[in-house]
This record gives structure tokens, C-alpha cells and sequence, in this order.
């Protein structure tokens, strides 16, 4: 498509967004310069604490923390966890790369992957498949900042009932941009409707549960767990069907 | 002064509603054609041109509001004067925000004509209804105004690292969400 038409395509948005922009922009600034004092004051006395207490790299990871939730196409905003710790991934954890067509992924088994992160991921001891595809985002310093887990053949029952598992966690020294991406809702899909607010008792955790437009036979469920955001797809299956699947990982 | 009184002087053809107009909406209007032409005599030029082009519509025309209505008379006379004029094609803003949205629209054969751009118009306008606030305001400088990601992070009060991310998950949201609208990118 010509530049020409695209920038035609954007200039024709709706006039109440043009009016939005620049209003929220300038009430925005404004009440950010009316507390700019209080503002630089409270950072101010942060650092005082901080230098106290330790130093402030010390201290920074220590109050370090993230949240999660997802928007609704109603504009409901529901909470998937607030507050969860960052994961403490090993050094020697394997790094994938990434060029610019495609994302590299290696192939591990469950044991493998907790061999190298350290620390437990749930598992169903009746999956299809102990294939799971590991991929990591490095930050700046070229550390691991996010992991994902996919879990293609989680449970396959034929070709059209199915059900897909990605596990995402954060490295205490995750950059900003991968927090920014948790607090904001992994899930990029288009309009969601919430169906189902659960807790499981095996696991003590929230889980909720929703459809998006993008599926009319798709199911998702989402929870953290020890601080790891389980994301659950389910083709054809029924929400209790689900349920007692992820009741029975350990 | 109030937009309305701007225009009830258009409409009594008094040459004051232009210094008025000029007066609330010149930064604004400067910024817009700066950020598409970079280039101080040409956004001259194209301000002038936007405030003879609302002394010929209004009247008939009684915009409302008349910030987005000046906004976008600068902002089309800009890039009709982007396109046509070659030394100008790089290292302006929008350049480089045109840049980011052709890997959205890149591939897009099939809105090449007004009624399919009017088309596409609409299917943005329903994802922009569906972000949050402040990804629409990110997304609307930044493509819209052509603000640089430096600008945006100043007014939104956040880091530019932040704002590249958003913007960054903001297109890839968008080119999904035109995929699913049937568009083959």
C-alpha cells in the first residue's frame, strides 16, 4: 500500500479522537507540572530511604513487583494478579535469539525446562505431548528479561478438540518494556468477553475464564501460580472440562 | 475566545477571525505541519494556505469543533505538500511514523481507492474505540500529529523506552485486528 494511502487511511479517524489527543495530552502535562514539586520531594526522600537502607540496586529489586489483568471489550477491567514476585532465572538458563523474520524457539521437555530454570512448572500428568517450545526476550544488557513457554499439544484429543498451554514469567531484572507488557494483558486478542470468574482449590489461585471474537469454539483460561501466568486455550472444549484439567496439574 | 465567536466572525466575513484562529490554534497548526514537513518556509506556507482554505469554507461550513477542523485542513495540506516535494520526503517525523505503519499496511493492495480508503478509515476508527485511553491519545500523536515518541513521552509523563513499547504492541494489535477484519496483509 502507498505511504500516500495509509497516511489518507489515518487522517480520516473520527474527529473525537483528534479532540481527545490533544486535550488529554495537555490535562495530562498539566496535572503532572502541578506535582512536579511533590513529585521531585517524594523522589527525593525515596532515595534518602533507599541510600539507608542499602543501595538502591539493593533496594530497587527488593520492592520490585508485577501485575496483570485483562480488558474486556465492555471496558471491564479484571485483575489477573496484583503484586507478583519476579522469578529468579539461573544464569545458565539457555538464551534463543531473534532475527528478523522469525523468533528462535527450542524444543524441551518439561523436565528439561525445570532442570534449567530451577524452579517448578506446573505439569498434567496425562498430556498429550512433553514437547514444549522455550523462547526468551533478552533485555538491554543482554540478560534473560521474559521467558515463554508453549505448550502446543497440551491435551489433543482429535484434530478439532484441542487444547494449547503458554506459561509466561519475568526475571527480577526483566527491562520495563516486558513489565509494561504483563501489566498491560498478555493476551493481544481483539474484543473478549469474561465468562467465568473461579478459584481452584488444588492450585489456591483465581482463574478467569473468557472467549474472544477471533474463535467462536476457543475457551481461555488464565491465572498466576507462584508467580508464572498460565495461559490455557481450548478448542471444542467446555469450560468444565477445562476446569478439571487444570484441577488435576500438579 | 470561544470557537463559536471565531466563527460567527468568519460568517461576518471580518478578517479578524483569521488573527483569531491564528491567535487559539497557530502553535497547535505549526507544530502539526513542522512535525509532516520539516521545514520552516514550507509549514509557513501551509499555514497560510489553511487559514485562506477556512476563510473559503466558512461559510457554508460551521465546523464543530473547530480544533480538529483546522487541525486537519494543516494536516492534509501538509502532506499533499510532503508528497509532491521530494526534498522533504525524509527525516521528518512523519516519515519515520510511516515508516513504523507500513509494516501494518505494507502488503495492503486492496484499499487503493478513496471508497476503500474510507473503508479502512472506519475499521480504524472501531480498533481505536476498542484501546484504552491512552494507547488511542500514544496513537493519535503519534500517527496523526506526527509527534516524535520524545513529545509523546513528555506529555503523557512517561519514559520514551515505555512509549516505543506501547506504540510497538499498539501495531501489532492493529495489523491483527485488520486481519480478522478480512484484510490480507
Amino acid at each position: 500500500m502507498k505511504k500516500e494511502n495509509i497516511s489518507k487511511a489515518i487522517g480520516n479517524i473520527n474527529s473525537k479522537y483528534i479532540i481527545e489527543a490533544e486535550n488529554y495530552s495537555a490535562s495530562a502535562k498539566k496535572a503532572f507540572g502541578n506535582k512536579s514539586f511533590s513529585l521531585k520531594f517524594f523522589i527525593a526522600a525515596c532515595l534518602v530511604v533507599c541510600l539507608l537502607v542499602g543501595t538502591v540496586a539493593y533496594a530497587v529489586n527488593e520492592i520490585r513487583e508485577w501485575s496483570s489483568s485483562i480488558t474486556f471489550e465492555d471496558g471491564t477491567r479484571v485483575d489477573i494478579v496484583e503484586n507478583a514476585a519476579f522469578k529468579s532465572i539461573p544464569d545458565t538458563a539457555p538464551k534463543t535469539g531473534r532475527t528478523e523474520n522469525e523468533l528462535q524457539v527450542i524444543r524441551m521437555t518439561h523436565a528439561e525446562v525445570e532442570e534449567a530454570l530451577g524452579f517448578h512448572i506446573l505439569n498434567y500428568e496425562n498430556a498429550t505431548s512433553d514437547s514444549l517450545g522455550y523462547q526468551t526476550h533478552l533485555n538491554k544488557d543482554g540478560s534473560i528479561g521474559r521467558i515463554d513457554l508453549w505448550w502446543a499439544e497440551f491435551l489433543k484429543i482429535n484434530e478439532n478438540k484441542h487444547m494449547t498451554l503458554s506459561i509466561f514469567m519475568l526475571n527480577q531484572n526483566a527491562d520495563e518494556g516486558y513489565v509494561l507488557a504483563f501489566n498491560e494483558g498478555i493476551d493481544a486478542a481483539g474484543g473478549k468477553k469474561l465468562e467465568n470468574i473461579v478459584t481452584i482449590n488444588s492450585l489456591g489461585t483465581k482463574i478467569i475464564v473468557y472467549k474472544s471474537d477471533s474463535h467462536d469454539n476457543k475457551i481461555s483460561i488464565t491465572f498466576v501460580y507462584d508467580n508464572v501466568l498460565y495461559q490455557f486455550g481450548g478448542y471444542d472444549f467446555t469450560e468444565s472440562e477445562m476446569l478439571s484439567v487444570i484441577e488435576q496439574m500438579k | 475566545m470561544d470557537d463559536s465567536q471565531i466563527i460567527e466572525l468568519f460568517y461576518e466575513r471580518s478578517e479578524q477571525a483569521i488573527i483569531e484562529l491564528s491567535e487559539k490554534y497557530g502553535a497547535l497548526c505549526r507544530r502539526i505541519a513542522d512535525n509532516i514537513l520539516n521545514n520552516s518556509l514550507d509549514t509557513e506556507e501551509c499555514l497560510n494556505d489553511a487559514y485562506l482554505g477556512a476563510w473559503n469554507t466558512i461559510p457554508p461550513q460551521n465546523p464543530s469543533p473547530l480544533t480538529a477542523y483546522i487541525c486537519r485542513i494543516v494536516r492534509n495540506l501538509a502532506i499533499k505538500k510532503f508528497h509532491s516535494n521530494t526534498a522533504t520526503k525524509r527525516n521528518s517525523v512523519y516519515d519515520v511514523s510511516l515508516d513504523e505503519l507500513e509494516n501494518c499496511f505494507g502488503s495492503l493492495n486492496s484499499a487503493e481507492d478513496e471508497y476503500s480508503l474510507k473503508v479502512l478509515s472506519e475499521k480504524i476508527n472501531g480498533f481505536l474505540e476498542d484501546l484504552c485511553t491512552e494507547n488511542r491519545v500514544i496513537f493519535v500523536r503519534r500517527y496523526w500529529f506526527a509527534d516524535s515518541i520524545s513529545d509523546i513521552a513528555d506529555r503523557l509523563s512517561m519514559n520514551t523506552h515505555n512509549v516505543t513499547v506501547r506504540l510497538s504492541r499498539i501495531r501489532n494489535k492493529l495489523k491483527k485486528y485488520l486481519e480478522k477484519e478480512g484484510y490480507t496483509l
